[in-house]
């Protein structure tokens, strides 16, 4: 047919249309590329949270008591695949080197800490089999038998390491792998340790073991009781157990895991004896000021013991359950709970403050900040590919012109107005595939290098863009949706073919006659 | 037999509001087989008088008149109908060849059969170009048929249009002052060409101004200031 023919012979020797193609594939991968970085931002963001947080939270500010039966309600729903305790706390982190830095602190147990969320993958000293895929040299010290990294694995599960050569086991921390400064990222992926230093009183500097996990580290806590009224501060030195990274900027910078039963001990949250403030009479909280200025409520010993208490009871889902599930489901577990004990607080109020509740929904003024500059980015870049497609038209509004005698010539030897028609759609058609097909191609190149590409960036024109603190992750999303790849690819398609209807409709509609005499 | 019949035709163009009538009452008949040279000076309304008997355009409906082909009304031919008749039974040669830049000798040959055949065409492209390379050779074309028309003279451009003109072997041939570009020699050979295409019982009707051209015709119409002057 001669629309194929003219088609193709129009597509090898006409440039402006070509440059239009250009246009649209720059346009189309700028789209899936902005799709793809915000929306994997959104993504990473709701999976990490899912990841790292679990699925649902149930959490109480001053603790949990009875929890171990909360646990054990908890598991034996069908759609829970997993629950662990948490104690979450802040603390005053002093390093080897001597600086104070402000962290989260949370008592885990390893295996159940593990099963429920991505806790094990998150361990970043440990022995590996092969480098990772980046690490082409093999240069991650990981893969050296410098280190027992299985032992520095294992000591992170467990959260202890041994005192001295085969000493007992006592608890320890596992930190986050840039809280600390000792470890720097390499390009390659990887982290190497960088050998720190301490002031000495006498001014000099004292060398530190190279590797984190070959220090200690003290925690200055402030525990809370169960009525949320401040103890005494504890500051507690713990050796580093091994080092973890989620990728999730501010964890890797700010938390510190430690043992589940040694942070409940710290902070007086497992089973202590209980006390009241002295009762009877009006509550008056300047009673004995006078003397003492001492502003804190005798205590009567009750001679029972408070319960033992997590912050959180951290749950995952089965597969195939949504966090909303599981949170309906949790809610109604926690109200079975609540019934069997007067101490604890009520189902209504955790639900009413929110309490019980996803990740998603815990981050809900984040994600829906996310969500709606996604969409905002998302309009503006739809936009501009329209522009395209009005590029398209007035390039084939242009070449119509200039084929106005062709189309005559067509027309006097029997070609219909439809095909003609048809020819110029086709064209554009042509276009739109050639142009989008482009775009994907240069969007997928684009995004799967992004990190690389946003890192030579820096390196030769000091442009940073992505600063983790700033968007939470250490490294740009650098996955394409397919779905959106289909998306952007056939809508840059329509565009084409949208700015090629009306010159094709002229074109269609010329009278042969004219067309013949055009000149 | 009477293949093509025009009766009081009229056509008027507008130049903005003002009214230019090119044809007035224009009455032809083509019988088959027949060479009929139409003779005029330009500006006489010949060209126009052409194409409506080709269906590429309309005469004024308000005047009554119209062409028949074989006794059927052009102007009650559906649009689609008209291109029919346009693929299948007229071939146009134009003065200025009108040939396409971008596709070579053969391809320009062909296009009207793919005009005409749409998807059919596939089922018939062996022939088809087989046919037209006939042609072309005949008309002393076969080792250019991978020429683009850029590269022809004006004499072998006009040759490709008459071979394009006779692909689908139209029952009419109707060339519109088809040697006016052309020097006189090349012009001969080109009227020796469209003379030789009548056999078969082609009819072939040719606009002229050169009337050295269309005494070689078997009728010589004279049209003047948009009517017939019989000669």
């Amino acid at each position: 047919m001669y629309q194929i023919l003219l088609t193709r012979t129009y597509l090898l020797s006409k440039i402006m249309p070509l440059l239009a193609a250009i246009s649209l594939s720059l346009c189309t991968g700028l789209v899936l590329v902005v799709w793809s970085v915000m929306g994997g931002f959104l993504t990473t963001l709701l999976d990490t949270g899912r990841t790292f947080a679990g699925d649902v939270t149930i959490t109480w500010p001053s603790g949990i008591p009875h929890y171990q039966r909360l646990l054990e309600i908890v598991r034996k729903d069908p759609k829970v695949h997993a629950a662990t305790p948490v104690i979450e706390t802040f603390a005053l982190m002093r390093l080897p080197d001597d600086r104070v830095e402000g962290v989260q602190v949370r008592g885990i147990d390893g295996p159940s800490y593990a099963a429920t969320v991505g806790y094990d993958k998150a361990l970043w000293w440990r022995a590996l089999d092969a480098p990772i895929k980046t690490d082409e040299n093999g240069l991650d010290p990981r893969l050296s038998g410098e280190k027992d990294w299985k032992q520095i694995y294992d000591d992170g599960m467990s959260l202890t390491r041994s005192a001295g050569r085969n000493g007992p086991r006592i608890p320890a921390a596992v930190v986050g792998i840039d809280a600390s400064g000792f470890n720097k990222l390499q390009d390659e992926g990887y982290y190497v340790a960088l050998g720190l230093v301490r002031p000495t009183s006498d001014g000099r500097t004292q060398s530190l073991p190279r590797y984190l996990f070959e220090n200690s580290v003290t925690l200055n806590l402030i525990p809370l009781d169960s009525q949320g009224r401040l103890q005494t501060l504890v500051s507690k030195t713990l050796p580093v157990a091994n080092e973890f990274r989620t990728g999730v900027s501010e964890m890797d910078r700010r938390t510190v895991f430690v043992q589940f039963e040694e942070l409940q001990r710290l902070m007086k949250m497992d089973a202590v004896p209980k006390v009241v403030p002295k009762s009877g009479g009006a509550f008056n909280p300047y009673e004995g000021i006078e003397k003492t200025g001492d502003t804190k409520l005798p205590e009567i010993q009750t001679g029972e013991l408070a319960p033992a208490r997590a912050s959180t009871v951290l749950v995952k889902a089965k597969q195939g359950v949504s966090a909303d599930e599981l949170r309906a489901a949790m809610t109604a577990a926690y109200a079975q709970f609540a019934r069997e004990f007067r101490d604890v607080p009520s189902e209504e109020r955790l639900t009413g403050a929110n309490l019980i509740r996803t990740w998603a929904q815990a981050n809900a003024t984040l994600v829906n900040q996310v969500k709606r500059e996604t969409a905002l980015v998302l309009f503006l870049f739809w936009f501009i590919t329209l522009v395209c497609s009005v590029l398209i038209l007035a390039i084939f509004w242009a070449m119509i012109s200039e084929k106005t005698k062709d189309i005559g010539v067509l027309r006097s030897v029997g070609a219909t107005r439809s095909g003609i028609a048809g020819l110029w759609i086709g064209y554009g058609l042509i276009l739109g595939v050639v142009g989008s097909l482009a775009g994907l191609a240069l969007g997928y190149f684009v995004v799967t290098n992004i990190n690389a590409i946003h890192e030579a960036l820096g390196r030769y024109f000091g442009l940073y863009i992505w600063e983790p603190r700033v968007y939470l992750f250490s490294g740009i999303p650098d996955k394409v949706n397919p779905w959106h790849a289909l998306i952007v690819t056939s809508a840059g398609i329509g565009f084409a073919v949208v700015g090629a209807i009306v010159p094709a409709l002229r074109a269609a509609l010329m009278q042969p006659v004219r067309a013949l005499r055009f000149e | 037999m009477k293949l093509l019949e025009a009766t009081n035709l009229h056509k008027t163009y507008y130049l903005g509001k003002t009214k230019v009538p090119v044809l007035r009452g224009v009455s032809l008949d083509v019988h088959q087989g027949e060479f009929v040279a139409i003779l005029g000076a330009s500006g006489s309304g010949k060209s126009t008088l052409l194409h409506l008997l080709g269906g590429l355009d309309e005469p004024d409906s308000t005047a009554g008149g119209g062409v028949n082909f074989r006794g059927l009304t052009l102007s009650t031919f559906s649009q689609s109908a008209l291109d029919q008749y346009r693929a299948q039974s007229v071939g146009f040669v134009f003065q200025f060849y009108h040939l396409l830049p971008e596709l070579n000798v053969l391809q320009n040959v062909c296009i009207a059969a793919m005009a005409r055949w749409t998807f059919g065409y596939f089922s018939r492209k062996a022939a088809i170009e087989t046919r037209a390379r006939e042609l072309l050779t005949e008309f002393g074309l076969g080792t250019r048929l991978k020429h683009k028309p850029v590269e022809l003279s004006g004499g072998e451009r006009q040759r490709v249009a008459i071979a394009r003109a006779l692909i689908n072997d139209p029952q009419i041939l109707l060339a519109d002052e088809p040697t006016g570009n052309l020097d006189r020699k090349t012009g001969e050979t080109i009227l020796d060409l469209l003379i030789k295409s009548r056999r078969g019982g082609r009819s072939l009707v040719m606009v002229t101004h050169d009337a050295e051209v269309a005494k070689r015709a078997d009728r010589v119409v004279k049209i003047v200031d948009g009517v017939i002057n019989k000669a």
